[in-house]
């Protein structure tokens, strides 16, 4: 037996076109266009289904003299991790269809993903530049995404903030402005108890000085509690025995940390544009360098990230304006 | 019969210390559903020995756990909070001897992240999958073996290496896919099945795998 290269082939993404058209009012197109399927009570997900295919791209996808129609075959799929599903819902000879699919939202969680693609009914003699295998994909749509749950926020991109009156929680303490607790997710407390507080850092206008302290005060609070929160997650990597591979430490910390890892490692990784590359990497130089070597860095590289120096800034511009030295 | 709960959000690791402790049982929610856990707690008593459980039981216990609780809501056997109840306050000692045994709970409840992750998983595909009940109950229902005596999922588990490879990867959740590596590589030494593995792995990059059969996977693992 010879090796023969499997992949990179022809393939062309527009050989099919596939349209969704939502059939139930109860389901909301989100802002990104996925589809929200968990904020009203829906009985059933149900959408109608134009797939169009173009015989002419797809035939050059293959090798001189394949017939298109004897050759592919068109697949409707589903993905939904965390429903534990990955099936096919239809296959269908190439050409243009009109269907309807009904989700039933019992059976799902979180985000579901559907996809059209075209592939390879049978193997096919080899030739260089043209998928041969069985099943070979060489055109795919994707259609909008199904949340049958509210997604989840991203713990390395957003901070939860809380307000809570300090003097009534004997864990905080009194007069503070803030505090970080790292619970379930890491979340900010905002001390309510503090004159003025509220009105300047719960402003909502993008000028004039309550604007400008509440940036530059919310520089101080977020670069301090980015500080708390990495410099957990880094320790938390050492925790783990040295032998484990840099994936398993991954899946085996809490979903909020292992968050915090894949927003923050390209920070300590320049140059590597994959955050699943660079959280492996990370922990890679955590284990040869040690920790400490990280949390000196977390000062220059927060501030980079949340560019904190532009809360000093306004304040800067805002005192002259009254100083009469600029506008 | 025993009333199922969740808990009322995730436990994370030092929920689970001070839970251990004794200190504070996280809130829970009933699910309005009931089981009897009776048996497989029997199942549980017989397969631990000197407070530890051997990893070669999980074959026997797997489906004594599908058994058990594949009657739910499915909705409720994704939940993650299910499962870190069902470990934490039913099965602890289970969860414990099973991937702590040199834990005394009673002395020093400190366990290794890895460890913790058996109590608690998440939600992701990893989570479910370390789990010390839910690896077990999802393992057993891709293989769809229950009418076959679980012979698939019982082969799964004679090598942990191979059960970890299928369920913790996205390609495990085709049944189909699952069932040919189960059946076609349980017999095959470590390094082949793991060789395989990758191969289907990298070949699902460019493949359709929905809707293969058997013996289609089977071609692509032993190719």
């Amino acid at each position: 037996m010879t090796w023969q290269r499997a992949f990179p082939y022809a393939t062309d993404n527009l050989a099919v076109v596939g349209v969704a058209k939502l059939l139930n009012s109860d389901v909301l197109e989100r802002s990104d266009g996925t589809w929200d399927a968990y904020s009203e009570s829906v009985a059933c997900v149900r959408f109608a289904l134009r797939i169009e295919s173009q015989i002419d791209r797809l035939a050059d996808c293959l090798p001189p003299g394949a017939d298109v129609e004897c050759t592919l075959e068109l697949v409707v799929s589903l993905e939904g991790v965390h429903s534990r599903q990955r099936r096919n819902l239809y296959t269908l000879d190439v050409g243009s269809h009109d269907l309807e699919i009904e989700l039933d939202p019992a059976e799902y969680l979180g985000r579901v993903d559907l996809a059209i693609s075209a592939r390879l009914k049978t193997d096919l003699p080899a030739q260089p530049g043209f998928a041969h295998l069985r099943a070979s994909r060489v055109s795919q749509v994707s259609l909008p995404s199904i949340w049958f749950s509210e997604p989840p926020t991203s713990v390395g991109d957003a901070l939860e903030v809380r307000w809570e009156n300090f003097d009534e929680d004997g864990d905080l303490v009194d007069g503070q402005l803030f505090a970080v607790r790292l619970e379930e997710r890491p979340v900010i407390l905002l001390n309510s108890e503090i004159p003025k507080a509220y009105d300047i850092l719960g402003s909502k206008g993008t000028w004039g000085s309550a604007a400008r302290i509440r940036d530059a005060i919310y520089g101080q609070i977020v670069h301090q509690a980015w500080s708390s929160i990495i410099a957990h997650c880094i320790l938390e990597i050492t925790r783990h025995d040295e032998a484990d591979a840099p994936e398993t430490v991954l899946a085996e910390l809490d979903e909020w940390q292992a968050q915090v890892i894949r927003a923050w490692a390209s920070e300590f990784v320049p140059g590597e544009p994959d955050p699943e590359a660079a959280a492996v990497t990370l922990i890679e130089h955590c284990r040869e360098t040690g920790s400490l070597v990280l949390l000196h860095q977390l000062p220059e590289v927060i501030q980079r990230r949340c560019s904190t120096i532009d809360g000093f800034n306004g304040l800067i511009k805002e005192s002259h304006r009254f100083d009469g030295g600029g506008s | 019969m025993t009333s199922l709960k969740r808990f009322g959000s995730p436990i994370n690791g030092a929920q689970l210390r001070t839970l251990i402790e004794g200190h504070a049982v996280p809130s829970t929610r009933d699910l309005g559903a009931s089981a009897d856990l009776g048996p497989l707690k029997q199942v549980v008593a017989s397969i631990a020995h000197g407070g530890s459980i051997e990893s070669s039981t999980d074959a026997d216990l797997a489906p004594h756990v599908h058994g058990t609780f594949r009657g739910l809501p499915r909705r409720v056997l994704l939940d993650h909070r299910f499962w870190q109840w069902l470990t934490c306050m039913e099965f602890r000692e289970y969860t414990r001897a099973r991937w702590a045994p040199e834990v005394d709970f009673t002395l020093d409840p400190v366990l290794k992240p890895s460890q913790q992750a058996r109590f608690l998983g998440n939600a992701g595909l990893n989570g479910l999958g370390r789990n010390a009940l839910s690896r077990l109950f999802w393992a057993a229902e891709v293989m769809n073996d229950s009418d076959e005596g679980y012979v698939l999922t019982r082969a799964l588990f004679k090598k942990q290496d191979l059960a970890v490879g299928v369920v913790e990867r996205s390609f495990g959740l085709i049944p189909e896919v699952a069932r040919a590596c189960a059946r076609h590589l349980a017999d095959v030494p470590e390094k082949e099945h793991r060789e395989a593995l990758k191969r289907l792995n990298l070949r699902a990059s460019t493949v359709v795998l929905e809707g293969a059969s058997e013996e289609q996977v089977r071609a692509l693992l032993l190719a």
